[in-house]
């Protein structure tokens, strides 16, 4: 009885952020952000460019003073900085037995998780080599082998796939996926929007510091107020008719996602609003055809959270 | 053929030949290193302050070896009373203590050893009395010997001290001879014309001889004892000696410090400053490497405690450093040092010397965002180190703003300790006030270096 009373119930998180708030003097960086990454998950943080997706995940590691809480279940994290942090002039074992030892992890078996982790990698370099010799993509892999020598259960991964050529990314993809197989935790920032949604369970998009949306595709789809992608072709579309096109959306709270020159994308709630739109349309007595109408895709959410 | 980088902007369509020597390639390169040099604001302003700062210390440096700029400190011993006509000429110069009592001379070498006086000297009882015989008389003065520059320019300005005085024993010494060659000669006359006298009223008076004898008599003895008068008077001429012309007061260096000499105490000086040197350069350019290649950023993503990092660091330089004061030590062997040390107090003083240099050198690294501002950083803080460090430059005689500089630096005090283990023989409790000063100050720079390395690298 007092067992069950005392017993803490197991949380089934691995991060819990709640009113997370960054500040670099006055600029604040990042401003009330709340999400949580739950256990094997891979946790995909998208935005901008300078909207704070390395700032969070300073804070998420502590290198940064933050306001907020921020609950870590599990003790044992690996962190993969976007710079390759390891040195060149050490061979690949030198610089296995250095991180390993940082990680507190014994030198025999930081080296045969070495082994193991380059096998699943494709670096057939031999331990001898110096970490300067490898290619690009073979220091990006070895940047996150040398993080995860402990056998973290979180990984946190900053802009793993930037600077990778297809195969590469194709390759590291492969391997998170495996990595969420063994029931680790995967936290990474990418600008890889159609990859991020075919590969993350979870998304949190940033935009100037702010949670822009937060869930898995299906839940930010269903959370944003567009609901269906409608693009329409013009023969010719004075400006006039433009502005009154812009109008008539903002007082009905459609997005405009782009516009050029005949061309006009629109974020809209339902097949009604569609019928709503094109009546409008009609009565400014324009040539038109509707090219797409379909569910957005995460480019078009991303574009919305940019705007 | 028409290839990048030809075409200079601001020249629209026309289109230039390929021309590698083209001036606008040179000018956008200078443009670069002078933006570069602006932007990085603290590498103009170290620029810029060191030449500053050494012209400062090494004006003053230099205006102290011909002139000392601050007030001697001297302690007295004088066995003599006839000395107070020295002394108070002296006052104008030096800020003279008479010591008295029988142990006057031990109390002398106590105050000069532990800075009370820079100069202590001694004044033999037949100082005055020799002098007024015409010989040298001797002074035997002490100085601060662990200190050599300082002990060399002491015995100088001594006797920069006591040249009015002797001039003053030299010029009355001479005026003396003249009065006595003046009067040996008048008597020498005066005598040649008695004796002229007595010879013609002999020759005159032939006959009469037995009559006048009495007072010829009386004469030739008057004469011969005048003669004998100026037999003494060229006898003081003759014994005056040419070392009481020339110089009639001797300053002979008293020994402070039993079995030790120059070289001895100069290695802690060559070891610190050394150490200072290379310890700083190593030391900052080793943070911005490890900032560079993200090292720092793992230690924090590992959790590492940063303690930790930094205790690395110093275990490292500790036995690189170790290499460098052996090797200094065995080479400062045929020079003539001789070390009087216990191990324990020796190391101590070492590892704290490293310790402190290497807190140094970390904290700049920690300031500093590349390597050419660690290393302007590191010289403009070991450079005027240097010159303030007492081996270039007496420091007693430097200015009381540079002096106080001098002893705030960890260099003078470094100096200091290295002298006391390495050469004095000191213990461990006798150093303990100056491993508890680098102590402090290595705790303070390596909790400044933990802020920035926690919150701001």
């Amino acid at each position: 009885m007092l067992d069950k009373l005392f017993k803490k119930k197991p949380k089934n998180y691995s991060i819990k952020v709640t009113g997370l708030n960054v500040s670099y003097g006055k600029k604040k960086v990042l401003n009330n952000i709340h999400f949580t990454i739950n256990k094997k998950d891979v946790f995909g943080i998208i935005g901008l460019s300078g909207s704070g997706k390395s700032t969070l995940l300073k804070s998420l590691m502590g290198f940064i003073n933050y306001k907020g809480l921020i609950d870590k279940t599990q003790d044992s994290i690996g962190y993969c900085p976007q710079e390759e942090a390891f040195f060149n002039e050490l061979s690949l074992k030198e610089n296995i037995l250095l991180y390993g030892n940082m990680n507190s992890t014994s030198p025999n078996i930081a080296l045969s998780r070495a082994q193991k982790l380059m096998n699943e990698l494709m670096i057939k370099e031999s331990l001898d080599k110096l970490a300067g010799e490898l290619s690009g993509g073979q220091q990006k892999r070895l940047n996150i082998i040398l993080s995860i020598l402990h056998d973290p259960n979180t990984i946190i991964l900053d802009e793993p796939f930037a600077g990778l050529d297809y195969m590469n990314r194709l390759l590291l993809w492969n391997f998170i996926k495996h990595l969420k197989r063994k029931g680790k935790t995967i936290v990474l920032t990418t600008h890889l929007l159609n990859e991020a949604q075919k590969n993350c369970n979870n998304l949190l998009i940033i935009s100037k510091g702010k949670k822009f949306a937060l869930g898995s595709i299906s839940d930010l789809k269903r959370s944003l107020k567009f609901k269906q992608y409608m693009s329409i072709k013009f023969n010719y579309l004075s400006k006039e008719n433009k502005d009154k096109i812009k109008t008539y959306c903002r007082r009905r709270n459609y997005w405009v996602l782009s516009t050029n020159e005949r061309t006009i994308s629109f974020g809209i709630p339902d097949v009604n609003a569609r019928r709503k739109l094109l009546s409008m349309i009609k009565r400014l007595d324009v040539k038109y055809s509707v090219t797409e109408f379909r569910p957005p895709t995460l480019n078009e959410l991303f574009m919305v959270s940019v705007k | 053929m028409v290839q990048g980088g030809g075409t200079p902007p601001g020249h629209g369509e026309r289109k230039m030949k390929f021309n590698p020597l083209h001036h606008l390639r040179l000018l956008g390169m200078l443009f670069k290193e002078f933006k570069l040099l602006v932007r990085r604001k603290k590498t103009p302003i170290l620029v810029l302050s060191l030449p500053l700062i050494l012209l400062i210390v090494y004006s003053a440096g230099s205006n102290a070896i011909t002139n000392p700029q601050a007030v001697i400190t001297v302690g007295v011993c004088s066995e003599d009373p006839q000395t107070s006509e020295i002394l108070n000429m002296m006052e104008g110069n030096f800020k003279l203590t008479k010591l008295e009592g029988d142990d006057c001379i031990a109390q002398l070498m106590t105050g000069v050893k532990a800075g009370d006086y820079i100069i202590g000297f001694v004044i033999p009882s037949d100082f005055t009395t020799k002098l007024n015989q015409g010989d040298q008389s001797m002074i035997t003065y002490y100085v601060d010997d662990s200190n050599p520059l300082t002990a060399s320019m002491s015995g100088f300005f001594l006797e920069q001290g006591f040249n009015t005085y002797s001039r003053g024993v030299v010029s009355s010494s001479e005026q003396e001879l003249r009065s006595i060659a003046r009067d040996t000669r008048t008597k020498l006359n005066s005598t040649i014309l008695v004796l002229n006298t007595t010879y013609s009223v002999l020759e005159s008076n032939k006959g009469l001889l037995g009559l006048t004898y009495p007072i010829i008599s009386e004469y030739l003895s008057d004469s011969i004892n005048e003669l004998i008068g100026y037999d003494d008077d060229l006898r003081f001429v003759e014994g005056i000696s040419v070392d009481f012309l020339t110089k009639p007061v001797y300053f002979a260096k008293g020994t402070t410090y039993e079995n030790v000499n120059s070289a001895s105490f100069n290695f802690a000086s060559i070891f610190c400053i050394v150490s200072i040197f290379s310890l700083l350069l190593l030391t900052s350019t080793s943070i911005i490497f490890d900032k560079k290649t993200n090292y720092l950023l793992r230690i924090k993503a590992t959790g590492t405690f940063i303690p930790t990092y930094t205790v690395s660091k110093i275990i490292f330089y500790l036995i690189l450093s170790l290499a460098q004061f052996f090797l200094i030590m065995l080479l400062m062997l045929p020079q003539g040092a001789v070390f009087n040390f216990s191990f324990g107090a020796l190391m101590a003083a070492f590892a704290m010397i490293t310790i402190t240099n290497t807190s140094i050198g970390l904290l700049i690294g920690s300031l500093s965002e590349s390597e050419n501002v660690a290393i302007l950083f590191s010289l403009t803080l070991s450079l005027p180190f240097l010159f303030l460090s007492g081996a270039f430059f007496p420091l007693e005689f430097m200015p009381g703003y540079v002096k106080f500089f001098a002893r705030v630096i960890p260099l003078h005090s470094e100096i200091s300790l290295l002298k006391q283990a390495s050469v004095l023989g000191w213990n461990l409790e006798m150093i303990n006030p100056l491993i508890t000063e680098l102590g402090l100050i290595s705790l303070i720079l390596l909790g400044i270096n933990y802020a920035i390395i926690k919150f701001k690298s």
